[in-house]
């Protein structure tokens, strides 16, 4: 086997165990979820492992007064050493939420993703 | 010395690929299309749209939006739906790429990401480029401008408010809607609302209409334009009696800014040709701003959440309600046809007179749509999907 033939079959192995332990680290168990009831919308975000930037945002949609459907955010970020970020908000001037969904982020990098969830 | 040849030819090529590559934005190339077949429509046009957001861009050629976000996609890519073909591709012309991750063309740091960026949801498209909003590095809401030829090429065109993000991590996307050259965009930070503008390039921002100083909270939404005049809607609160409540439906000159009151009432509502479209407790409204008379078309109380105003059908939208959640009139009040929710349609977004979209919630979101062109008894919706 020529020299070269070795060097690629070396940086094709190192790719695969280098690619490997970043899939492991990429999986880190995590759990999402989301409840939304017309007053109140709440999300909740576990990463397995600590020391890193946890986010958890709920995506909402509310209807006001006037019958007009418009969307929003809210949000949770926790430092350190913790795993987990909660986020809950409470509506008001006659809005109610419909619906919406969560996503977890661990360090600015989307991570989960929750189903709909329906007030 | 062979080796040497081979270096200096490498290099040649090499520069002749990079002139290649400098040169060819200023190429004025109208076309170019990746492997995906990703066009990239570059001369403006008028284009008739009646959409409740600004969540779908059209262009001459078909339609940009953001992709959401799921398990398959957690890093949401720039969309293309070709209108001809009905073909959606990620908006990228990088013939080497498989679309996926933060490394393709499609996808753009996100407002929330270090040095700021785009929020996806808001999307328009103008004189061949696409705008969205987002936040600068030094957390202004911003309008990004993005070249509308899957190069991923984007900068920020206008810097139009400050946030307080970098103590708060908190801000809310604003309404914006382009017309005339300009950005017009509400302050959410602001008690009593005003309608600012600002050129698309940047510039000073100028108050085009401020609410009533006297009342406790002004709020201004709904903005949409037809035929180059802009509306929207101003809803005042005196105090904190739900009952005292008013609201109006303002127009805007898009080349004088000149704001005039075009009728006293509040919800959802459409413009088209000279008429506001509008619900009411009598029944589905249309209303002459030259006569200032108002027609009722269907004889029957509602409260629906979107009105679409196309080419042959009024179109009522509630897709909150059961049954239905599609129903399709005629300009003289008949009703033609009734389409169901049957993909858990959660969001309407509006159309033209070919396309309506939505957000639909399944599993998870995505958007989709319905093609108009189909006959009224197989109108259905679809999902928006790469293809």
């Amino acid at each position: 086997m020529s020299k070269i033939k070795k060097m690629v079959l070396g940086i094709a192995l190192a790719m695969y165990v280098f690619g490997s332990s970043v899939g492991t680290c990429y999986a880190a168990s995590n759990s999402i979820e989301v409840d939304i009831t017309a007053t109140r919308a709440y999300g909740k975000f576990v990463y397995e492992e600590a020391g890193h930037q946890i986010k958890v945002t709920v995506f909402y949609t509310e209807k006001d007064s006037f019958g007009l459907i418009r969307d929003g955010d809210v949000s949770d970020t926790q430092f350190g050493n913790v795993t987990t970020a909660v986020v809950s908000r409470s509506n008001s001037n006659g809005c109610q939420y419909l619906g919406g969904y969560a996503v977890g982020y661990v360090d600015g990098s989307e991570r989960a993703v929750s189903g709909p969830a329906y007030a | 010395m062979k080796k040497e040849i081979q270096f200096t030819s490498s290099i040649k090529l090499l520069c002749v690929l990079a002139a290649g590559l400098l040169l060819l934005p200023a190429c004025g190339k109208t076309e170019e299309k990746d492997a995906d077949g990703a066009a990239a429509p570059m001369e403006s046009d008028e284009i008739g749209a009646d959409f409740e957001y600004q969540f779908v861009a059209k262009s001459e050629n078909g339609y940009y939006f953001w992709e959401r976000i799921s398990p398959d996609h957690l890093h949401p890519r720039l969309m293309f739906m070709d209108k001809e073909s009905g073909r959606v591709v990620p908006l990228c012309n990088r013939p080497d790429c498989v679309h996926e991750g933060k490394e393709c063309n499609a996808y753009f740091r996100e407002h929330h990401d270090v040095g700021g960026g785009i929020h996806k949801k808001y999307l328009q498209y103008y004189e061949g480029n696409l705008y969205a909003v987002g936040l600068s590095e030094d957390a202004y809401v911003s309008l990004f401008r993005i070249k509308a030829d899957g190069s991923a090429e984007w900068e920020i065109s206008a810097k139009l408010y400050r946030t307080d993000y970098a103590a708060t991590h908190r801000w809310e996307s604003p309404e914006v809607l382009i017309e005339g050259g300009y950005a017009y965009f509400v302050d959410w930070y602001q008690k009593i609302k005003k309608l600012e503008r600002m050129p698309i390039d940047g510039g000073m921002p100028e108050t085009v209409f401020e609410g009533d100083s006297d009342a406790s909270a002004v709020n201004i939404y709904q903005i949409k334009s037809n035929g180059g005049t802009l509306f929207f809607q101003v809803i005042s609160y005196p105090d904190d009696i739900p009952e005292n409540v008013v609201g109006a439906l303002y127009s805007c000159d898009s080349a004088t800014g000149q704001c005039n009151l075009v009728k006293a009432f509040v919800g959802p509502y459409s413009v088209y040709d000279g008429f506001v479209y509008h619900s009411s407790s009598e029944g589905l409204c249309r209303y002459s701003i030259q006569d200032q008379t108002t027609e009722i078309l269907v004889n029957q109380p509602m409260n629906v959440p979107n009105i679409t105003i196309t080419r042959e059908y009024i179109i009522l939208c509630d897709q909150w309600e059961d049954g239905a959640a599609l129903t399709l009139y005629d300009y003289e009040g008949k009703e033609i046809a009734t389409v169901p929710n049957t993909l858990g349609l959660a969001w309407y977004f509006g159309g033209d007179s070919d396309m309506l979209f939505g957000e639909c919630w399944n599993d998870y979101t995505a958007l989709c749509f319905l093609n108009l062109n189909r006959p009224v008894t197989e109108l259905q919706w679809e999902k928006l999907r790469d293809n």
